[in-house]
């Protein structure tokens, strides 16, 4: 037995794509339901950024046990610990299958929220260089939007996010609607001005641009420094959708959150050639259920909504809903990551930062700008820190006994930098996902098989991020530089973009410049499954920016009833 | 208050609680809560004798002074907490089988003798097996469970957990 309930807006997903749909198409006026996956959560319970180690069973190590058990995929991610590792999800549930050698991480929170409760929380605008890239490489398909399309729409979810940064007048990072940023330490501004001078204006280190408050905003306060925002913040001064959009939505009184909601599939009807609302089944009950609305928003994350397009598969549809093109599940890309250096520096010895900043320094992108890289094309950023080990060198280091100990609790030991690049992965057909015949989740939905890998062209970009991170810390100074060249698998990055391009052409693409299926046009799908490239930024503002501008686009369309 | 009052209304929407997907996960939770409020008191894996060893060791490493020693916020039942439920069995297997050869090598050491053995064994702290390797696995987990204890993060380090503001440069 089925039941069903009429809203004027179906968002699928609470994460940070589906807290902005849900709460601009519900300021917008219209009757929203929220469907999320996962459990609700609770701040008063659930954020634990103040829990000290001493209150943990491993004090911090993990439950290892549990974790290689159960959490095998998701441990991998720096933020799957004792703390937060209850925000990710049980890889014995949600399995899902690759090629023995083409490893994919897929890491996933499922709740309330998503993963915008222990995102990495780093903003940077995309420009013209990165929208025009597919089109003057003959790469992929064009984008159909440029910046001057969605840098109103920055703007607009910027002012609310409460985004910290300092102004470059960069034009291939543009600058943003900023709260005055915290300085970088004083290792780091030394780092940038000697970086500076042996660049000039080509290399450019800024304080990271990070969604999390200096100053007051919206009843949320300012941040206060304790620097695990991945565990929840008790000020809501980092910008995730618990504590942001869906509290915005829940105030307009036309809003309904409804955990333990599995999406399943979207009801098509053949006789308008629109979607009818969705099929969901209910995660502690296991019955299912049907919710109908006009519109239909999928913010379930990039795979997730590209998934549950191809279960959604009709007589007019056999290869998935709204595939006609036959890109759907095509052009998986994911950033590159782990290309870089460390190094110690002799100076500054006798200084200290206070407080515990989320969030270091950016080297806005270089390679491609101006000159053309014999070797690759498009470019990356870094992101990096300079900090002091303190008592944690003691483990590894050399030493026993009373002043071993005393210089552990007195010296914080010397400056270390970190230099971190993320570079861009170009779009490639064979990247993609298919639902997998053989195997369906703990819901009984089909889990997908996930066949992905890097290009040449994102190995000579990891190689050359070893080299320039290595030239800008001697030029600091730095001794013991030491390469950081790691092979990640695609996925671990978080940064899973495509599955469902944009595009100007329905026959190469999914959705049109609106984030509208082109083929069920009140199907919107504005998580990272729309973008047509992946450029080199993180890209959730880009997700925001997006989803807001598809929700204004979808209330302008019902009004002139084109929906 | 009132906006941490909205996200709480949130939160009761389904008041369900979340339940383990299947049995094992159901038993795992159970074992989980159980290994919780045990929290690790008293020794499951080292032997009296190996329990007298690691703590001689980590007396060595990390002695009382004007502040407090790794035996005096229990460093060796931290240390035989990790090696009963965190360790691999191999890992365990290794860590005691070097831990009954340091044995072997400590009988009969007076003290200083015991740490010129111990120095030499700090210089060879990453070795795979053998005493150099127990001792490298003391070390580690005596510096993180002593760094890690209520005791030293509230009374020597005074950890803050908050701040009022960023100081980008300060004195040491």
């Amino acid at each position: 037995m089925t039941q069903s309930t009429t809203y004027d807006a179906i968002v699928v997903g609470s994460g940070i794509s589906g807290g902005w749909a849900a709460k601009e198409l519900s300021e917008k006026g219209l009757r929203t339901l929220c469907l999320e996956a996962g459990r609700p959560i609770d701040p008063a319970i659930d954020y634990v950024e103040h829990v000290p180690a001493y209150e943990r069973p491993f004090r911090g190590m993990g439950d290892r046990r549990y974790l290689e058990r159960y959490q095998s995929v998701q441990r991998r991610c720096y933020a799957c610990d004792e703390w937060s590792g209850k925000f990710f999800v049980n890889d014995l549930e949600h399995p899902y299958t690759t090629p023995e050698d083409k490893p994919f991480a897929w890491i996933r929170g499922r709740q309330v929220g998503g993963r915008s409760i222990m995102w990495g929380r780093q903003c940077y605008r995309w420009s013209d260089l990165d929208f025009e890239a597919n089109e003057r490489e003959s790469v992929g398909v064009d984008w159909p939007i440029r910046y001057a399309d969605i840098a109103p729409w920055y703007d607009h979810v910027e002012r609310f996010v409460g985004l910290q940064g300092n102004p470059e007048r960069l034009p291939q990072l543009p600058d943003g609607q900023f709260q005055t940023p915290w300085p970088l330490n004083c290792a780091e501004a030394r780092f940038r001005d000697a970086v500076r001078a042996r660049f000039g204006g080509e290399r450019v280190v800024t304080n990271a641009r990070v969604a999390i408050l200096t100053q007051p905003l919206g009843g949320r306060q300012a941040c206060h420094l304790c620097g695990t925002c991945e565990r929840g913040c008790a000020t809501f001064s980092y910008f995730n959708s618990v504590h942001c959009t869906l509290p915005a939505a829940q105030a307009t009184g036309r809003f309904t959150l409804r955990p333990f909601s599995v999406v399943h599939s979207v009801i098509f009807d053949p006789r308008t050639r629109r979607a009818a609302g969705v099929r969901v089944i209910d995660a502690n009950t296991r019955q299912a259920l049907e919710f109908r609305a006009r519109v239909v928003f999928l913010c379930a994350s990039t795979l997730e909504s590209a998934r549950i397009l191809l279960n959604s598969s009709t007589p007019e549809f056999p290869n998935g809903l709204a595939n006609a093109s036959g890109e759907l599940g095509r052009n998986l890309m994911d950033h590159i990551m782990g290309g870089g250096a460390r190094g110690v520096v002799p100076w500054l010895a006798d200084r200290k930062a206070i407080g515990n900043r989320p969030g270091g320094f950016y080297v806005a992108r270089f390679r491609n700008v101006k000159a053309r890289h014999p070797d690759f094309v498009r470019g990356y950023g870094f992101q990096g820190r300079a900090f002091r080990d303190g008592w944690s060198r003691g483990q590894s280091g050399e030493g026993l006994g009373a002043d071993f100990k005393a210089a552990l609790i007195r010296d914080p030991g010397p400056w270390t930098f970190r230099v971190y690049g993320f570079g861009e992965h170009l779009p490639s057909p064979s990247n993609r996902i298919t639902l997998d015949p053989a195997i369906v989740d703990a819901w009984g939905i089909p889990a997908l098989r996930v066949e992905c890998a890097y290009d040449d062209n994102a190995k000579r970009m990891l190689k050359d991020m070893v080299v320039t991170a290595s030239e800008m810390l001697e030029a600091a100074g730095a001794t013991e530089i030491t390469p950081i060249e790691e092979n990640n698998p695609p996925g671990l990055v978080i940064h899973e973009m495509g599955t469902a391009r944009m595009g100007r052409d329905p026959k190469t693409s999914v959705l049109n410049a609106w984030n509208q299926c082109w083929d069920v046009p009140n199907v919107f799908v504005t998580d990272g499954a729309c973008m047509t490239s992946n450029a080199n930024q993180n890209p959730s503002i880009t997700y925001m920016a997006l989803t807001a501008r598809a929700a204004d686009r979808a209330v302008e369309l019902l009004k002139r009833n084109e929906l | 208050m009132q906006r941490r009052e909205a996200v709480r209304l949130l939160g009761v929407i389904a008041a369900v609680p979340f339940l383990p997907q299947t049995a094992e996960a159901a038993s795992e939770l159970a074992a989980r809560i159980h290994r919780d409020v045990q929290g690790g008191v008293g020794f499951r894996t080292l032997s009296a004798t190996q329990q007298r060893l690691v703590a001689r060791v980590a007396d060595a490493i990390i002695p009382a002074t004007d502040t407090p020693g790794a035996l005096d916020v229990q460093v060796p039942q931290f240390i035989d907490h990790i090696m009963t439920d965190w360790a691999s069995p191999g890992e365990r297997t290794l860590f005691l089988a070097g831990l009954a050869e340091l044995e072997g090598r400590v009988a009969g050491l007076d003290g200083a003798a015991f740490l010129e053995l111990l120095r030499a064994l700090d210089r060879d702290r990453a070795a795979l097996s053998g005493s150099a390797h127990a001792f490298g696995r003391l070390k580690s987990l005596t510096v993180y469970g002593y760094f890690t204890s209520e005791v030293v993060q509230r009374d020597v380090l005074r950890t803050q957990m908050a701040f009022a503001t960023y100081t980008p440069c300060a004195p040491v």
